[in-house]
């Protein structure tokens, strides 16, 4: 481990800051709506007392196939066996950013030096889109947290930690860690000297997951071929882009171990054919080491025939950039119909002026948790207009419901809302009812409201429950594979 | 990189091996540790090469996304503001209202291409009063 200096100093206190404002703002968390997906499944998991491979907490009461990798949702289980779920959904939407920063900062810090890892931290800092997005799409943020280590472990040639990271990585996200596999596949293409050891972490990685990924295949045909978005719906943050796509090119003519951070940013273009939207957040990570390296390049080409006050120069160049990366951050829009070029806040300025969208945790949906909760019994199912919610309701409640998130994957059948116990309708929806088809309130009974929503229970009988499937693999076992993991991290890390 | 070059870099006579790498690491200069040795050519190279990579991508994005559409309600916005001002001047602005309720027409008709040439008729007209 290098001694600390003073461009340590800068990243750390960028890292130090943005962390600092993010809690003040904790009000914000967990961010939008993935992690009451990700909160619903770990309470499904819990209740069941381990991982099962058909949801029953959605799309009830046949539910469908259950595809998404299980490991975030085992350390979430971990953390709720201790804490609230609340808590639990607030802690892995709020650390994913923290750890991102920290995860590239030691991997560009050791492999590159100390300069190019504070550029990198500041640059990757910039993009609110980024930030937002790590908190936000929490397992797609786990695997960009370990993307970084996953390439420190092979730098340093420690097999034992690469295996593990990436493991870890391919149990987190169905698709994302196979852009971090196909960065390495082409840097083993390039650099001999790491082909075997790169070879021998996939072969072995890819075997340790061969049990969930047979399970997908065999599952296949549940996966919706949808695109999400369009190519030309963007969000550019120049200043990141401009500096990525030099270090790009600086990359190639560097060669050796420059050439990871070049075929990872360059695999990461798959993302636009399935996810176009979110590569121009997700991409933040690969194109701040390219900037960083580029940034760091050109800071020691000034000072270079400086010899009396290069490095006080150089470092007063480090520090103006990061006041000015961090109060403009001009950036391109586009849409099929338009563009605009906007100056947008950076990342730390959103946090300090707070110009940042609510949590979904709000007194209106504890109070439909609390309708539901005291409404229903276990094995009954709700039904609500907006899924999201739904799942957040699932996940403090442990009810059922009849729709669900995550469409990539089917539902066995579309069961109608009359197969529900507890109807939740939002206003526009009910008054929709009220006017087209009245005669489907008849048989309900008024048990509660709030601001956006009413809910009624069916006076008839209704048959439909939640059925709990096998656990193919038990909560415990879980835990001990996960403590396995991070021993087997120490003790690879402590060997050297 | 080589033992001459660290000393010529750091303007340093004589110093040893542990030496050097003490002072590297204290004066943040750790880049020139084992073989990182700045390349100017490569350096200006990537500053053209991915300046370039830079213009073609934006540019590339711009084109596509440029409608008649979102500049006809770029162009309506100038008009507005001009016809205010030239109505604050007391001129006779009928005429050019006319070209601009053509030019909503043809918009409304999605006739983009019509509805911004009559509504950059309308702004020259503005100009001249």
């Amino acid at each position: 481990m290098k001694r600390l200096n003073r461009y340590d100093g800068l990243a750390m206190g960028i890292i130090l800051v943005s962390t600092l404002l993010s809690l003040w703002r904790l009000n914000i968390f967990p961010v939008f709506v993935d992690i009451f997906y990700h909160m619903s499944v770990t309470k499904g998991f819990s209740i069941a007392g381990g991982i099962v491979l058909h949801d029953f907490w959605e799309f009830a009461p046949l539910g469908r196939v259950h595809l998404y990798p299980p490991f975030l949702h085992v350390i979430m289980g971990f953390m709720y066996r201790f804490l609230p779920m609340i808590t639990v959904g607030k802690i892995i939407s709020f650390i994913m950013f923290p750890l991102v920063q920290l995860s590239v900062f030691l991997y560009v810090r050791e492999v590159f030096d100390r300069k190019t890892s504070f550029y990198t931290v500041l640059l990757i800092t910039v993009p609110f889109n980024f930030y937002r997005s790590q908190a936000l799409t929490n397992a797609t943020s786990l695997v960009l947290v370990l993307t970084p280590l996953v390439f420190l472990a092979v730098e340093k040639r420690k097999l034992l930690s690469s295996v593990i990271l990436m493991s870890m990585a391919l149990y987190t996200h169905i698709s994302m860690p196979h852009i971090v596999s196909a960065g390495l596949i082409l840097y083993a293409v390039l650099n001999r000297e790491k082909r075997k050891l790169i070879l021998k972490t996939l072969g072995i990685s890819y075997l340790l997951f061969l049990p969930w990924l047979i399970h997908v295949l065999v599952n296949s045909k549940e996966i919706s071929a949808a695109t999400f978005g369009t190519i030309l719906q963007s969000e550019m943050h120049l200043i990141p882009i401009f500096f990525g796509f030099i270090g790009l090119v600086y990359c190639f003519l560097k060669k050796k171990h420059y050439y990871l951070p070049a075929m990872y940013f360059l695999s990461m273009i798959i993302i636009l054919y399935k996810y176009p939207m979110r590569f121009w957040a997700h991409m933040a990570l690969g194109i701040s080491i390219l900037g960083g390296i580029s940034l760091s390049e050109i800071e020691n080409a000034i000072i270079r025939n400086q010899k009396r006050y290069g490095m006080t120069l150089g470092f007063s160049v480090a520090v103006i950039l990061m006041i000015c990366f961090n109060i403009f951050d001009p950036v391109f829009t586009t849409t099929p119909i338009g563009n605009e070029f906007d100056n947008k806040d950076p990342t730390i300025m959103t946090l300090l002026k707070g110009n940042v969208q609510p949590s979904l945790i709000t007194p209106e949906t504890m109070e439909l948790c609390r309708i539901v909760e005291e409404n229903t019994n276990p094995e009954q199912i709700f039904f609500i207009t907006n899924p999201t919610i739904g799942c957040l309701i699932t996940s403090l409640t442990g009810r059922s419901q009849i729709l669900g998130m995550w469409h990539e994957v089917q539902p066995e059948i579309k069961t109608p809302p009359a197969a529900a116990k507890l109807l939740i309708f939002d206003n526009k929806f009910l008054d929709n009812l009220r006017n087209k088809k009245p005669e489907l309130l008849r048989n309900l009974k008024y048990v509660g409201k709030t601001e956006r929503y009413t809910a009624f229970l069916q006076n008839r009988p209704v048959k439909a429950k939640s059925r709990i499937p096998k656990v193919v693999f038990p909560e415990i076992l879980a835990y001990i594979l996960l403590f396995s993991g991070i021993a087997g991290l120490i003790f690879d890390i402590r060997r050297s | 990189m080589e033992r001459e070059d660290i000393l010529k870099e750091l303007g340093i006579k004589e110093p040893g091996k542990e030496e050097i790498e003490s002072i590297l690491e204290k004066e943040d200069m750790d880049h020139l540790v084992g073989g990182k040795k700045i390349s100017k050519k490569k350096l200006s190279l990537a500053f053209i090469g991915g300046t370039l990579i830079f213009i073609l991508l934006i540019s590339t994005f711009y084109f596509l996304t440029s409608s008649s559409e979102k500049e006809y309600r770029d162009q309506v916005r100038i008009f507005k503001k001009l016809l205010e001002e030239k109505r604050y001047e007391g001129k006779d602005v009928s005429h050019v209202i006319d070209l601009s309720r053509k030019a909503e027409i043809a918009y409304r008709n999605r006739d983009y291409k019509q509805a911004l040439e009559l509504i950059k008729k309308a702004i020259e007209e503005l100009r001249r009063l």
